[in-house]
């Protein structure tokens, strides 16, 4: 079971606990991030309904409003990760849950949690060390843990390859059940039923299903509404 | 038992052979054999039929608490210890005091090290520049340093996000379109970084604490390419930025009960590391880790779920 900041799910009862870190590891981390790796396009955290406005005030203060803070403002999505949404109450997950972002996807889980079940087998004998040999045996650690992970790479992008294809076939059959109902029962005319479908994710899987399902009219209209034109190549 | 032995003096960073007798006597012993153990956990999660009952994860619980027979047959131990020896193995084995531990580490290190075994005065010079000029770059702390045994292109970044910069500037791309954002800044901001990555997540951990009985630091780390260095980390606190306040709300989700705010400032009696903060990508690489040294700790063993 993984811990959360400060919540634990147990038996479907949030117990509320005495853990938790301050805002300032999770922006030295972000730091050393961006410097090495560019602005993240998403970042998970447990926290992120309440530590994303900090991250941006931090970026603000650091780079004086640069194009960094505006990217970590504009450009970066906040999701909480798929467990430790379920312990924040239903506004919040409502809001910040990675299925109503952007670009986001599905995610991998919770990475951390998995690292941090394996690396919690050295900790006994970790706590007696001296600390300049803890920190190279927590580099040991890391690398092996990183080595693993190399290994384990092709198995684990084919079961995501396979998790993201078998989620797109589904939301795709859902759509076009839903275009083909809203025709038949209300019988609504497709620029209508191109207006009446919500969101910009229903519009970048359209480009495919619809056309594909001979409803061009209906991606028409959404993109139309987009202010992208309407012709369909 | 003479095979485990045999083969443990054979370890490049050996100070004393294990005394059976001593542990058959019931007298304590500190066993550090990180990857050793770990690797045998794994290969004891993997092939539960190979009957190393010995390997278990509560072995190290048992040899740091109060020593145990280590039951092996020579086949076993060969296969194992020779793959630790493999990855580079520190093992120390010691007995007695704390100070004499501490001894035992800073041998192994020098050893190992031995351009890092730097004087005191100059750790400390080292130590008062503090890590302003690491702050410069960043990333600073991973380089300039003699990493020998490590493999830096596998460390720098995941193999799987480099793999993937064309799909990951086609995503900025249609992101900036969508927030009506400035290109050409975006350009120069991604342009110098040719490891962009998709998704980090970070998380804290408590599992991996310091007592402050184990010992303070005589010797600066000599190696640092994920975990940072903590007077990196007191610098980063100094710094003006890193003390922003965000108005906090008083209205809207998750504001009513947070009581993790209340306790991320505990301080343990016992713990003076009370566990570790890591950043990671989507495909489980490690980026970047922090040790912390505020938060609820609980210790090792007294997990919170017993408590509930």
């Amino acid at each position: 079971m993984a811990w959360t900041r400060g919540v634990v799910p147990v038996c479907d009862m949030m117990v509320v606990h005495d853990a938790g870190e301050t805002w300032n590891y999770g922006t030295k981390l972000m730091e050393l991030v961006i410097k090495a790796h560019g602005i993240p396009l998403t970042m998970w955290y447990d926290i992120n309904c309440r530590f994303k406005q900090h991250a941006i005030d931090w970026a603000e203060a650091k780079w004086g409003g640069g194009v960094e803070a505006a990217s970590l403002a504009k450009l970066t999505a906040y999701p909480l990760p798929p467990f430790h949404v379920s312990c924040h109450n239903a506004t919040c997950q409502w809001h910040n849950s990675h299925m109503r972002m952007y670009m986001v996807g599905l995610g991998a889980g919770e990475p951390p949690e998995i690292a941090w079940a394996h690396m919690r087998k050295a900790g006994h004998i970790l706590q007696y060390q001296s600390l300049s040999f803890r920190h190279v045996s927590i580099e040991r650690i890391v690398a092996r843990w990183n080595e693993s992970k190399v290994h384990k790479l092709i198995p684990f992008m084919m079961e995501a390859y396979m998790r993201a294809t078998t989620r797109e076939a589904e939301a795709r059959r859902l759509l076009n059940a839903v275009v083909n109902k809203m025709r038949q029962q209300q019988g609504a005319s497709d620029d209508k039923v191109g207006c009446m479908l919500p969101s910009e994710r229903v519009l970048a899987l359209s480009h495919d299903t619809l056309r594909a399902d001979t409803n061009v009219a209906v991606h028409e209209a959404l993109l139309r509404r987009r202010g992208g034109g309407g012709q369909v190549s | 038992m003479t095979a485990y032995r045999c083969l443990v003096t054979c370890l490049p960073v050996v100070m004393q052979p294990l005394d059976l007798s001593r542990v058959a006597a019931g007298q304590k012993v500190y066993l550090y054999s990180l990857d050793l153990l770990m690797s045998l956990s794994d290969t004891v999660d993997a092939c539960p039929r190979l009957g190393v009952a010995a390997f278990s994860r509560s072995l190290m619980k048992r040899v740091s608490r109060n020593g145990c027979a280590i039951e092996l047959t020579p086949d076993t131990v060969a296969k194992h210890i020779s793959r630790a020896l493999h990855e580079f193995t520190i093992l120390t084995l010691g007995m007695g005091s704390p100070d004499a531990r501490r001894d035992l580490e800073a041998a192994a290190m020098d050893r190992e090290y031995p351009s890092n075994a730097v004087s005191e005065e100059e750790d400390q010079s080292v130590a008062a520049e503090g890590g302003a000029a690491g702050m410069e770059d960043g990333s600073s702390h991973r380089e300039g340093q003699d990493a020998g045994l490590w493999d830096h292109d596998l460390l720098a970044a995941c193999p799987a996000c480099r793999g993937s910069q064309e799909y990951l500037l086609k995503i900025v791309e249609s992101k900036i379109r969508e927030g009506g954002l400035d290109v050409g800044e975006f350009e120069a901001l991604l342009g110098g970084s040719h490891s962009l990555i998709h998704s980090m997540y970070i998380d804290g951990h408590f599992g991996l604490p310091h007592r402050a009985s184990g010992g303070s630091s005589d010797h600066r780390p000599p190696i640092s390419l994920k975990l940072l260095r903590d007077d990196e980390m007191e610098a980063f606190r100094r710094d003006p930025s890193s003390l922003t306040r965000t108005q906090r709300k008083k209205k809207g989700p998750c504001t009513v009960v947070f009581q993790a705010d209340s306790e991320k400032r505990k301080m343990s009696r016992h713990h003076d590391r009370t566990g570790v903060m890591g950043a990671f990508c989507r495909h489980g690489f490690c980026l970047s880790m922090i040790n912390m040294t505020e938060g609820a700790c609980n210790g090792v063993d007294s997990g919170r779920g017993a408590r509930l």
